[in-house]
């Protein structure tokens, strides 16, 4: 077996149309993110589980809050995409998030994302939900008010790869209608993903060799 | 002190009313503002631990930063009251390219209830914001934070920019958010990093009252 994969469900089904066919995959569910060192730990074992059975372990994952810095294998070689999480993955470049983020503060949703917050209840909708269960609507509404507030809209990337793209704009409609965020969409790539899969590492990602670290400078400019 | 306790418990349990009327009574009562806070803050460290066991969400994190809000303004004008002159200057901010403040504001919040004259300067702040800020300030302790690791790169482009001012040997540097660590901190070239806000307090008072006596 050439490689195998680690992703977050936020990329994954946009990474599986570019794979070989069989190639083994663990899949983190996106809440992981909320605990970056939990999620390390968590990373580390799968590559341990993995390490030694392919030549090649792809992550489908970003620095993410540096959950991937010390990442280490003994005998597979590491790969990593050099960004720092996946809407610079799915907008093309970090450059064009900072861009982005530029232009009016966003809160960005692709295909994997919401079914990423639906398959382990936790986006921001659910957040409100969870809290008015606990402390009221009134309270729910202040906290996950102040948790949205930076944002201005909602941006839906809608990538070549995304199926069924009428049910994610319902989804983001009604959380943008919500949270009070103007909704846009914007075409996404899944370039990063095709690149990953398919072996193409020149430029844009990070390749750790066995017994080396990831490193946190290796992810920035 | 069972007051203190209860205050404790009441803000570990997310227990607004009953947290702020603890907080009252313990006032009236004559109970030092000072420990009232630090009950305050041994309550957020316990909110913290419970979120990393997973018994708490995202938002029960932000419910206790609120409660601690209502907490710090009644305490604050005690705190003052009670004759202390200001622990300190520090001038803070989210970096350029973050516009996240949910931690920088418990932060901040934290730091003026512990007597800190703390000068907000907001989110997505340029490198310059900063030096002209703690040059118009006289300010000695910077704090910066961030929350997505695209700060880092803003971080370190700051410090340089303070080294450029002539300013890195008069100001100590601390950095946080949710990614920061010790890697972080030495990446960007901070002098140190809080894990949470207390933390951000302990610094401060390290740096800041030594100077003062």
């Amino acid at each position: 077996m050439r490689m195998k994969v680690i992703a977050c469900r936020v990329m994954i089904d946009e990474m599986r149309g570019f794979l070989p066919a069989g190639v083994e995959t663990e899949v983190f569910e996106i809440s992981r993110h909320i605990r970056p060192k939990r999620l390390k730990e968590d990373l580390q074992a799968a590559v341990d589980r993995m390490d030694g059975t392919c030549e090649f372990i792809l992550l489908g994952y970003g620095l993410c809050s540096n959950a991937v810095v010390g990442l280490r294998t003994r005998k597979s070689r590491l790969v990593i995409p050099k960004i720092h999480d996946c809407i610079g993955v799915f907008l093309g470049s970090h450059q064009a998030y900072l861009d982005e983020m530029k232009k009016e503060p966003a809160f960005f949703l692709t295909q994997g994302y919401i079914r990423g917050y639906q398959s382990d209840r936790s986006g921001p909708l659910d957040e409100l939900e969870k809290v008015t269960r606990r402390h009221g609507r009134e309270r729910a509404e202040k906290i996950v008010g102040e948790l949205m507030h930076p944002y201005k809209r909602l941006v839906y990337i809608k990538t070549a790869q995304a199926a069924d793209v009428e049910a994610d704009r319902e989804y983001s409609v009604a959380m943008a209608a919500r949270f009070n965020l103007r909704y846009e969409e914007r075409p996404g790539t899944s370039e990063l993903l095709r690149c990953l899969a398919s072996g193409e590492w020149d430029r844009g990602f990070v390749v750790i060799e066995p017994g080396r670290e990831a490193t946190l400078e290796q992810f920035m400019d | 002190m069972k007051v203190l306790e209860e205050i404790k418990n009441a803000l570990t349990d997310l227990n607004e009313d009953l947290a702020l009327q603890l907080v009252k009574d313990a006032l009236a009562a004559r109970v030092p503002a000072f420990e009232v806070l630090r009950a305050c803050q041994d309550g957020m460290t316990e909110v913290g631990r419970r979120f990393e066991c997973q018994d708490y969400f995202v938002s029960d994190l932000m419910m206790s930063g609120e409660i601690f809000k209502q907490i710090g303004a009644i305490l604050e004008p005690e705190l003052k009251a009670g004759g202390a002159q200001t622990a300190g200057k520090i001038v803070f901010g989210t970096v350029k390219g973050d516009i996240h403040d949910i931690g920088k504001d418990i932060v901040v919040n934290m730091l003026k209830s512990a007597n800190f004259e703390v000068l907000d300067l907001g989110v997505d702040v340029p490198p310059e914001k900063f030096v002209s800020a703690l040059k118009e300030s006289g300010a000695t302790v910077l704090g910066m934070s961030g929350l997505l690791t695209l700060a880092f790169d803003s971080m370190k482009a700051t410090v340089q920019a303070l080294e450029a001012a002539g300013l890195r040997s008069t100001v100590r540097v601390m950095v946080g958010g949710g990614p920061t660590d010790q890697n972080v901190c030495r990446v960007v070239g901070a002098d140190d990093w809080g894990a949470d806000a207390q933390q951000a307090v302990r610094l401060a008072k390290g740096w800041l009252e030594p100077a003062r006596s």
